[in-house]
């Protein structure tokens, strides 16, 4: 028997299926997007302010759980910089930067940092079906991810104490498994790269890749 | 948080409760406790949705 599903629900399964399926070339996110009570996802049917996304990612911190928040209602890039900059206005805990490549000069490199219960800054994945995202990072819908629970990955040295990453993801794995996630996660993603020739690093600190003409967007 | 005022919208499960966003806005922690307990909640005003959360409550297939 079909199910009449709400458009919105539709689109977080859809989502969820897109990050189990290993289309990011990330095998934590491919096994963390389908554990029980680990992996969150929003789905908002329109604009909404930021206190909405501060109380998500709050909660979902206290329960150290990944979250990601999916916009379906953005479908081009000005449209997305200018509701981020709507939410860096209305809540002190976002900050956008731009993000200097010196290898890439090409394409505008915007970070996006949420500020934790703890006074870290947590660094955001962005993902969105944009031309100009890396091909890892070219989902159905624009979204952000996020680890927002602290340093909880005891096998990542933290480069930087003030930041958390996706590097700090409690994941339950021991110590064979998480090193095998790794390096099928590196090998991936490298093989995701190839066509048209980009490489992971770039990426580092970097939510999306974006048309140069945006950036004046935020000057 | 008091019950749910509005209707479920449209085509939304039955069983999915929907809260009204000034319940979501006053206690966020709720509406997203009660995601983690039965899989998914919705906030919607007057039948229309504005935000669903999902969680899993069990260890998904991997998708092929």
């Amino acid at each position: 028997m079909s199910q009449v599903v709400d458009p919105t629900a539709a689109v977080v399964d859809h989502f969820r299926r897109w990050l189990q399926s290993a289309m990011t070339g990330c095998a934590f996110a491919t096994h963390l997007s389908g554990k029980r009570a680990r992996f969150a996802i929003h789905a908002f049917a329109s604009e909404e302010p930021a206190d909405w996304f501060d109380g998500a990612l709050e909660s979902h911190g206290d329960a150290d759980r990944v979250v990601a928040l999916v916009f379906p209602w953005i479908a081009d890039e000005e449209v997305l910089v200018r509701y981020l900059m709507s939410v860096q206005a209305q809540s002190s805990r976002w900050k956008l930067h731009k993000r200097k490549k010196k290898d890439d000069s090409s394409r505008f490199h915007l970070g996006i940092t949420w500020r934790t219960k703890g006074g870290l800054e947590c660094d955001l994945m962005g993902f969105a079906p944009f031309a100009t995202m890396p091909v890892p990072r070219r989902a159905p819908y624009v979204a952000l991810a996020a680890w927002p629970g602290g340093r909880k990955n005891p096998f990542n040295e933290p480069k930087h104490l003030d930041r958390v990453s996706f590097l700090d993801v409690s994941h339950g794995l021991h110590k064979p498994d998480y090193d095998k996630r790794w390096t099928k996660t590196l090998a991936d993603v490298d093989a995701l790269m190839r066509v048209p020739s980009d490489r992971s690093l770039r990426y580092t600190n970097v939510a999306f890749t974006l048309p140069l003409e945006v950036s004046s967007l935020l000057d | 948080m008091s019950k749910p005022t509005s209707r479920p919208p449209s085509g939304t499960r039955a069983e999915v409760r929907v809260f009204t966003s000034a319940e979501y806005r006053a206690d966020p922690a709720s509406v997203i406790a009660h995601a983690a307990k039965e899989g998914t909640a919705v906030v919607a005003d007057e039948g229309r949705t504005r935000m669903v959360v999902s969680i899993p409550t069990r260890d998904l297939p991997v998708s092929k």
